[in-house]
């Protein structure tokens, strides 16, 4: 079991992936839908994961955030776009990108995968969903 | 997006007269212009002055600047130049003398230039007139470079707008298929959900994703529901961004889906009044079951509940859900600053 962070602006989606998680045994903190909303989340409890849109309500940056939540916390971030290309753009503030849309089984895997690469394992092999830096 | 909009963008004109005074010469004949006139020494200087970024400008040159290095520098700058551009050269030349293999090699460089060959000695109105047909060539070119840029960003923003639309829909098909008691239920509630969403897109796309008033922006997905009983609707005008809009819609249609089930809109004579007031800072949106079965609190959260619960928090804000005998009244609270579009 792990604690993750979600930073997710559309509600539906949050939520889905908030249940997800939490039927694989995770827990979860959020969805948060901005970056204070998020930052306020991480100083409440370490957290192994955080998922991270690009795009986070009123403008906010994924991008930022996870700057923010590596320097402040140490907490690795795991970008959840359709924005591939900006992600792939700021591979440095991330471990890696999961690409919207995608099935709650995907999501659970890749999850896992992360908490392994976030721990020291070795780095995953890309693929259509998934791209890992 | 028109294609006029580069009307007014400056357009200089590089110059290539190696000969006497002829730079001078030229230079003075297209006064009458008014644009800037960059005389260039020879090819190093043309090569700085063909890749000064955001720059397009319109070549004059003399047969006598058409040297095997200048055409090497004109050549490698057709080639790597935008899609949409073509390089206008106005080349003064003598009725006799211009050697025929050098203009044959420009030639061959046309498919990606815009020549014109006129015949010295060139009268300045008839100078100025030729560059200024292709300084005006030059600003369509520059806005069909703006119309592609920005049917490129469109398209990209299309890409985004359909995989978050996807993934929105991916994530209703689970959240609803793991709420529903049965098939039948799920495709009513999914139905329902996917049906609202389609409802605000329709209104915020003929409203061209831009501001609209609270009212109209949860009245289309009201109105199916008031079929069964009264659904009353009131409150100040409250303008709202496209974003809002859509989360206060699907807001109201969860609640106005749990009524119909469970709630005042499942009976004959049942009443609801959704009411938003504005009090100082806060946004305030409360929706009052009356007349309907007696209701209680629900076991387990539902969909609904939680959705209407993030939705609010995602404001800043917050919901409450108090059930008594008369029926359910929520009371929705968000900073109205956050509400306001």
């Amino acid at each position: 079991m792990a604690t993750i962070l979600i930073a997710e602006d559309n509600t539906m989606i949050g939520m889905m992936m908030q249940m997800d998680l939490e039927g694989a045994g995770h827990r979860v903190l959020g969805p948060a839908v901005n970056n204070s909303q998020a930052l306020l989340l991480a100083r409440e409890a370490p957290c192994d994961l955080a998922l991270v849109d690009i795009d986070l309500k009123g403008g906010d940056s994924g991008l930022v955030l996870a700057q923010l939540l590596r320097g402040e916390h140490g907490m690795p971030t795991l970008f959840v776009s359709g924005q591939v290309a900006e992600a792939v753009t700021n591979a440095s503030l991330a471990i890696g990108v999961l690409t919207k849309p995608f099935q709650s089984s995907s999501l659970i895997a890749t999850v896992e995968k992360a908490l392994a690469y976030a721990d020291g394992g070795e780095k995953p092999d890309s693929g259509s969903q998934a791209m890992w830096f | 997006m028109p294609l006029r909009a580069r009307e007014n963008a400056e357009v200089p004109v590089w110059l290539l007269a190696p000969v006497g005074r002829d730079a001078d010469l030229l230079r003075g004949g297209l006064s009458a212009l008014r644009c800037s006139v960059h005389a260039l020494s020879g090819e190093r200087d043309l090569a700085r002055a063909l890749r000064r970024e955001g720059e397009l400008g319109v070549l004059v040159m003399t047969q006598e600047a058409l040297s095997p290095a200048v055409m090497t520098v004109v050549e490698d700058f057709l080639a790597i130049q935008e899609p949409w551009a073509e390089l206008p050269i106005v080349l003064l030349v003598d009725a006799a003398g211009h050697t025929v293999a050098e203009l044959s090699r420009f030639q061959n460089a046309l498919p990606r230039c815009k020549a014109l060959v006129l015949q010295r000695p060139v009268r300045p109105p008839e100078l100025s007139s030729a560059v200024a047909t292709m300084q005006a060539s030059r600003r369509r070119q520059l806005a069909l470079g703006d119309y592609i840029a920005k049917q490129e960003e469109l398209r990209r923003e299309l890409n985004h707008r359909v995989k978050n639309i996807l993934a929105t829909v991916q994530a209703v098909f689970g959240l609803t298929s793991r709420s529903a008691d049965d098939l039948e239920g799920f495709s009513r509630e999914f139905q329902g959900r996917l049906g609202a969403m389609a409802g605000v897109h329709d209104v915020l796309f003929s409203n061209d994703y831009g501001v609209s008033t609270f009212g109209s922006a949860i009245d289309p997905v009201l109105r199916p529901f008031e079929e069964g009983g009264s659904v009353a609707v009131s409150g100040p005008q409250v303008v709202v961004g496209p974003e809002v809009a859509q989360s206060f819609a699907l807001v109201l249609h969860e609640l106005a889906t749990n009524s119909a089930k469970y709630g005042a809109l499942s009976v004959e004579g049942g009443r609801v009044h959704a009411e938003w007031r504005t009090d100082g800072d806060d946004f305030t949106l409360v929706w009052d079951e009356a007349d309907g079965p007696p209701v209680r609190e629900p076991e387990r959260k539902g969909y609904g509940t939680s959705f209407i619960e993030l939705t609010m928090r995602g404001y800043g804000g917050a919901a409450r859900f108090d059930y008594d005998g008369a029926g359910l009244t929520a009371t929705l609270t968000a900073p109205l600053q956050a509400v306001q579009g």
